[in-house]
């Protein structure tokens, strides 16, 4: 089966967003791009290199949370943090401040097979930020998250984004993202149907006029849909 | 270091030692007869000279722990290894800034530091056991011989794991498969030795002796080459 066909796409710095329905191989290209998957034809290159070839030097530079994290639920969420901050070469009190920030102060002693969905992706989130990485990789962050998680994740990736950090995130959650996005792409069964900066994109799609800041990342998002894809029933 | 205490916190969290205490405490109060029958099929020509200097140990310390210790840990570490590619916790470690070939170094070394801890322990327990009946010799060639012979069953049962998983993708049903792979031939009383035919000369027993090592460690290098492959191949993919 053939997760992603004829993608090509470069991302430029700022906050990505990768839109597409269910099943659209959001979370098959990321895996490629932290190099937890492998391409079986044409070139991936993340911050100048093969993440498969050069697995260790990119993610030094890159942090991942996954759609679904899975933890050891016998250890507790500072042995966690402990141990994956020692391998990055972190220091810890940065790691914990990034934690209690996260709202994870509470339970951070407590072993992580007792944490809800909530807890552990903003435990996934927190790991995903240690060491400072130089791109974010976000497989549906909000997902799980209550208001105030989402919140708080949402002006976390603001901040890391104005100090200079890529983010790219998948989500379906449109309305979390819409302020935040640089830049899109719409992707569908596995292949790319269109991608710019969401100005670009909000005015090809929704006549805007270059001056309007609105987004209606939802009406986009439906315009490309109706445009592009030709089997929207699966959509 | 640091994979290595992480694998070691998870292993332990299986009561293998305790499982394996149990075992020889019901097993100091039988005889140890079929296992010492079962070592005897080996003890000819080549074997000769190991059996005289080995039996003894074996029959007192290896027949108690060998078989728990292979069956009891080769299970555990292998259930472990493949619920932790299905549920995707190892892909916490595969994100980091680590080589894959750490990762699969770091269990290896991990479990072979359990293994080898039961062998001796259960040794010691064996020897103390059978003092008062027996004139006990470990000689550290036995010694050797017995923890290789207990990490090359883990290995081949985490390699079997590995190859079932990259196939079926079920972490229980991988195991299972795994584990009556392994545990049939000890049943049927095929040893996880090579065949002794394989080097005939006058001095039978130093050449006999050396072909088996190459053999084995042949078979060590191959499994470890196999693991590799499908680790660093088919994990994460």
């Amino acid at each position: 089966m053939v997760a992603l066909d004829n993608v090509t796409l470069k991302i430029k710095r700022g906050i990505f967003g990768l839109l597409g329905p269910n099943g659209a191989g959001k979370t098959s290209f990321m895996r490629i791009i932290v190099g937890l998957s492998r391409k079986t034809s044409g070139r991936v290159e993340v911050l100048g290199m093969d993440p498969w070839e050069e697995g260790e030097k990119v993610r030094r530079k890159v942090g991942f949370m996954p759609e679904k994290p899975a933890f050891p639920p016998h250890l507790t969420g500072r042995r966690i943090l402990e141990l994956i901050t020692r391998l990055r070469g972190y220091e810890l009190s940065k790691s914990l401040e990034l934690a209690d920030v996260l709202g994870l102060r509470r339970r951070i002693d407590s072993p992580i097979g007792g944490y809800s969905a909530g807890m552990r992706s903003r435990l996934a989130f927190c790991i995903s930020l240690i060491g400072n990485p130089d791109l974010l990789v976000l497989d549906e962050p909000v997902a799980n998250l209550d208001p105030l998680g989402r919140i708080r994740l949402l002006s976390i990736l603001r901040e890391r984004s104005k100090d200079g950090c890529s983010v790219v995130i998948a989500t379906h959650s449109l309305r979390d993202v819409e302020d935040l996005l640089d830049s899109a792409a719409f992707i569908h069964r596995g292949r790319i149907l269109d991608s710019g900066d969401i100005g670009d994109l909000m005015r090809r799609y929704m006549g805007y006029q270059p001056e309007e800041k609105v987004t209606d990342i939802e009406r986009l998002y439906m315009g490309v849909m109706h445009e592009k894809a030709h089997d929207l029933d699966e959509i | 270091m640091i994979l290595m205490k992480f694998e070691l916190e998870n292993l332990t969290r299986f009561p293998i030692l305790e499982l394996i205490l149990l075992f020889l405490a019901i097993a100091s109060f039988s005889p140890p007869v079929a296992a010492s029958a079962s070592f005897s099929t080996l003890g000819e020509e080549v074997y000769s000279r190991i059996s005289f200097i080995v039996s003894k140990y074996f029959i007192l310390s290896f027949s108690t722990s060998y078989v728990p210790t292979v069956i009891v840990t080769s299970s555990l570490i292998a259930a472990s290894l493949a619920f932790e590619i299905e549920t995707g916790q190892i892909e916490l470690l595969l994100l980091q800034p680590i080589r894959r070939g750490d990762v699969l170094l770091s269990k290896i070394l991990s479990i072979s530091f359990i293994v080898v801890s039961i062998q001796l322990l259960s040794a010691l327990l064996s020897s103390a056991t059978y003092y008062h009946k027996f004139v006990v010799y470990i000689s550290p060639a036995s010694l050797l011989i017995s923890l290789y012979l207990s990490l090359l069953s883990v290995m081949l049962s985490m390699s079997l794991t590995l190859a079932i998983f990259a196939v079926l993708k079920r972490s229980l049903l991988s195991t299972m498969v795994a584990l009556i792979a392994l545990i049939s031939p000890a049943f049927a009383n095929v040893k996880f030795l090579p065949p002794r035919a394989f080097l005939r000369a006058t001095d039978l027993d130093f050449l006999g002796l050396l072909g088996d090592t190459c053999v084995m460690l042949l078979m060590s290098f191959f499994l470890l080459v196999l693991e590799y492959y499908l680790y660093t191949r088919r994990v994460g993919t």
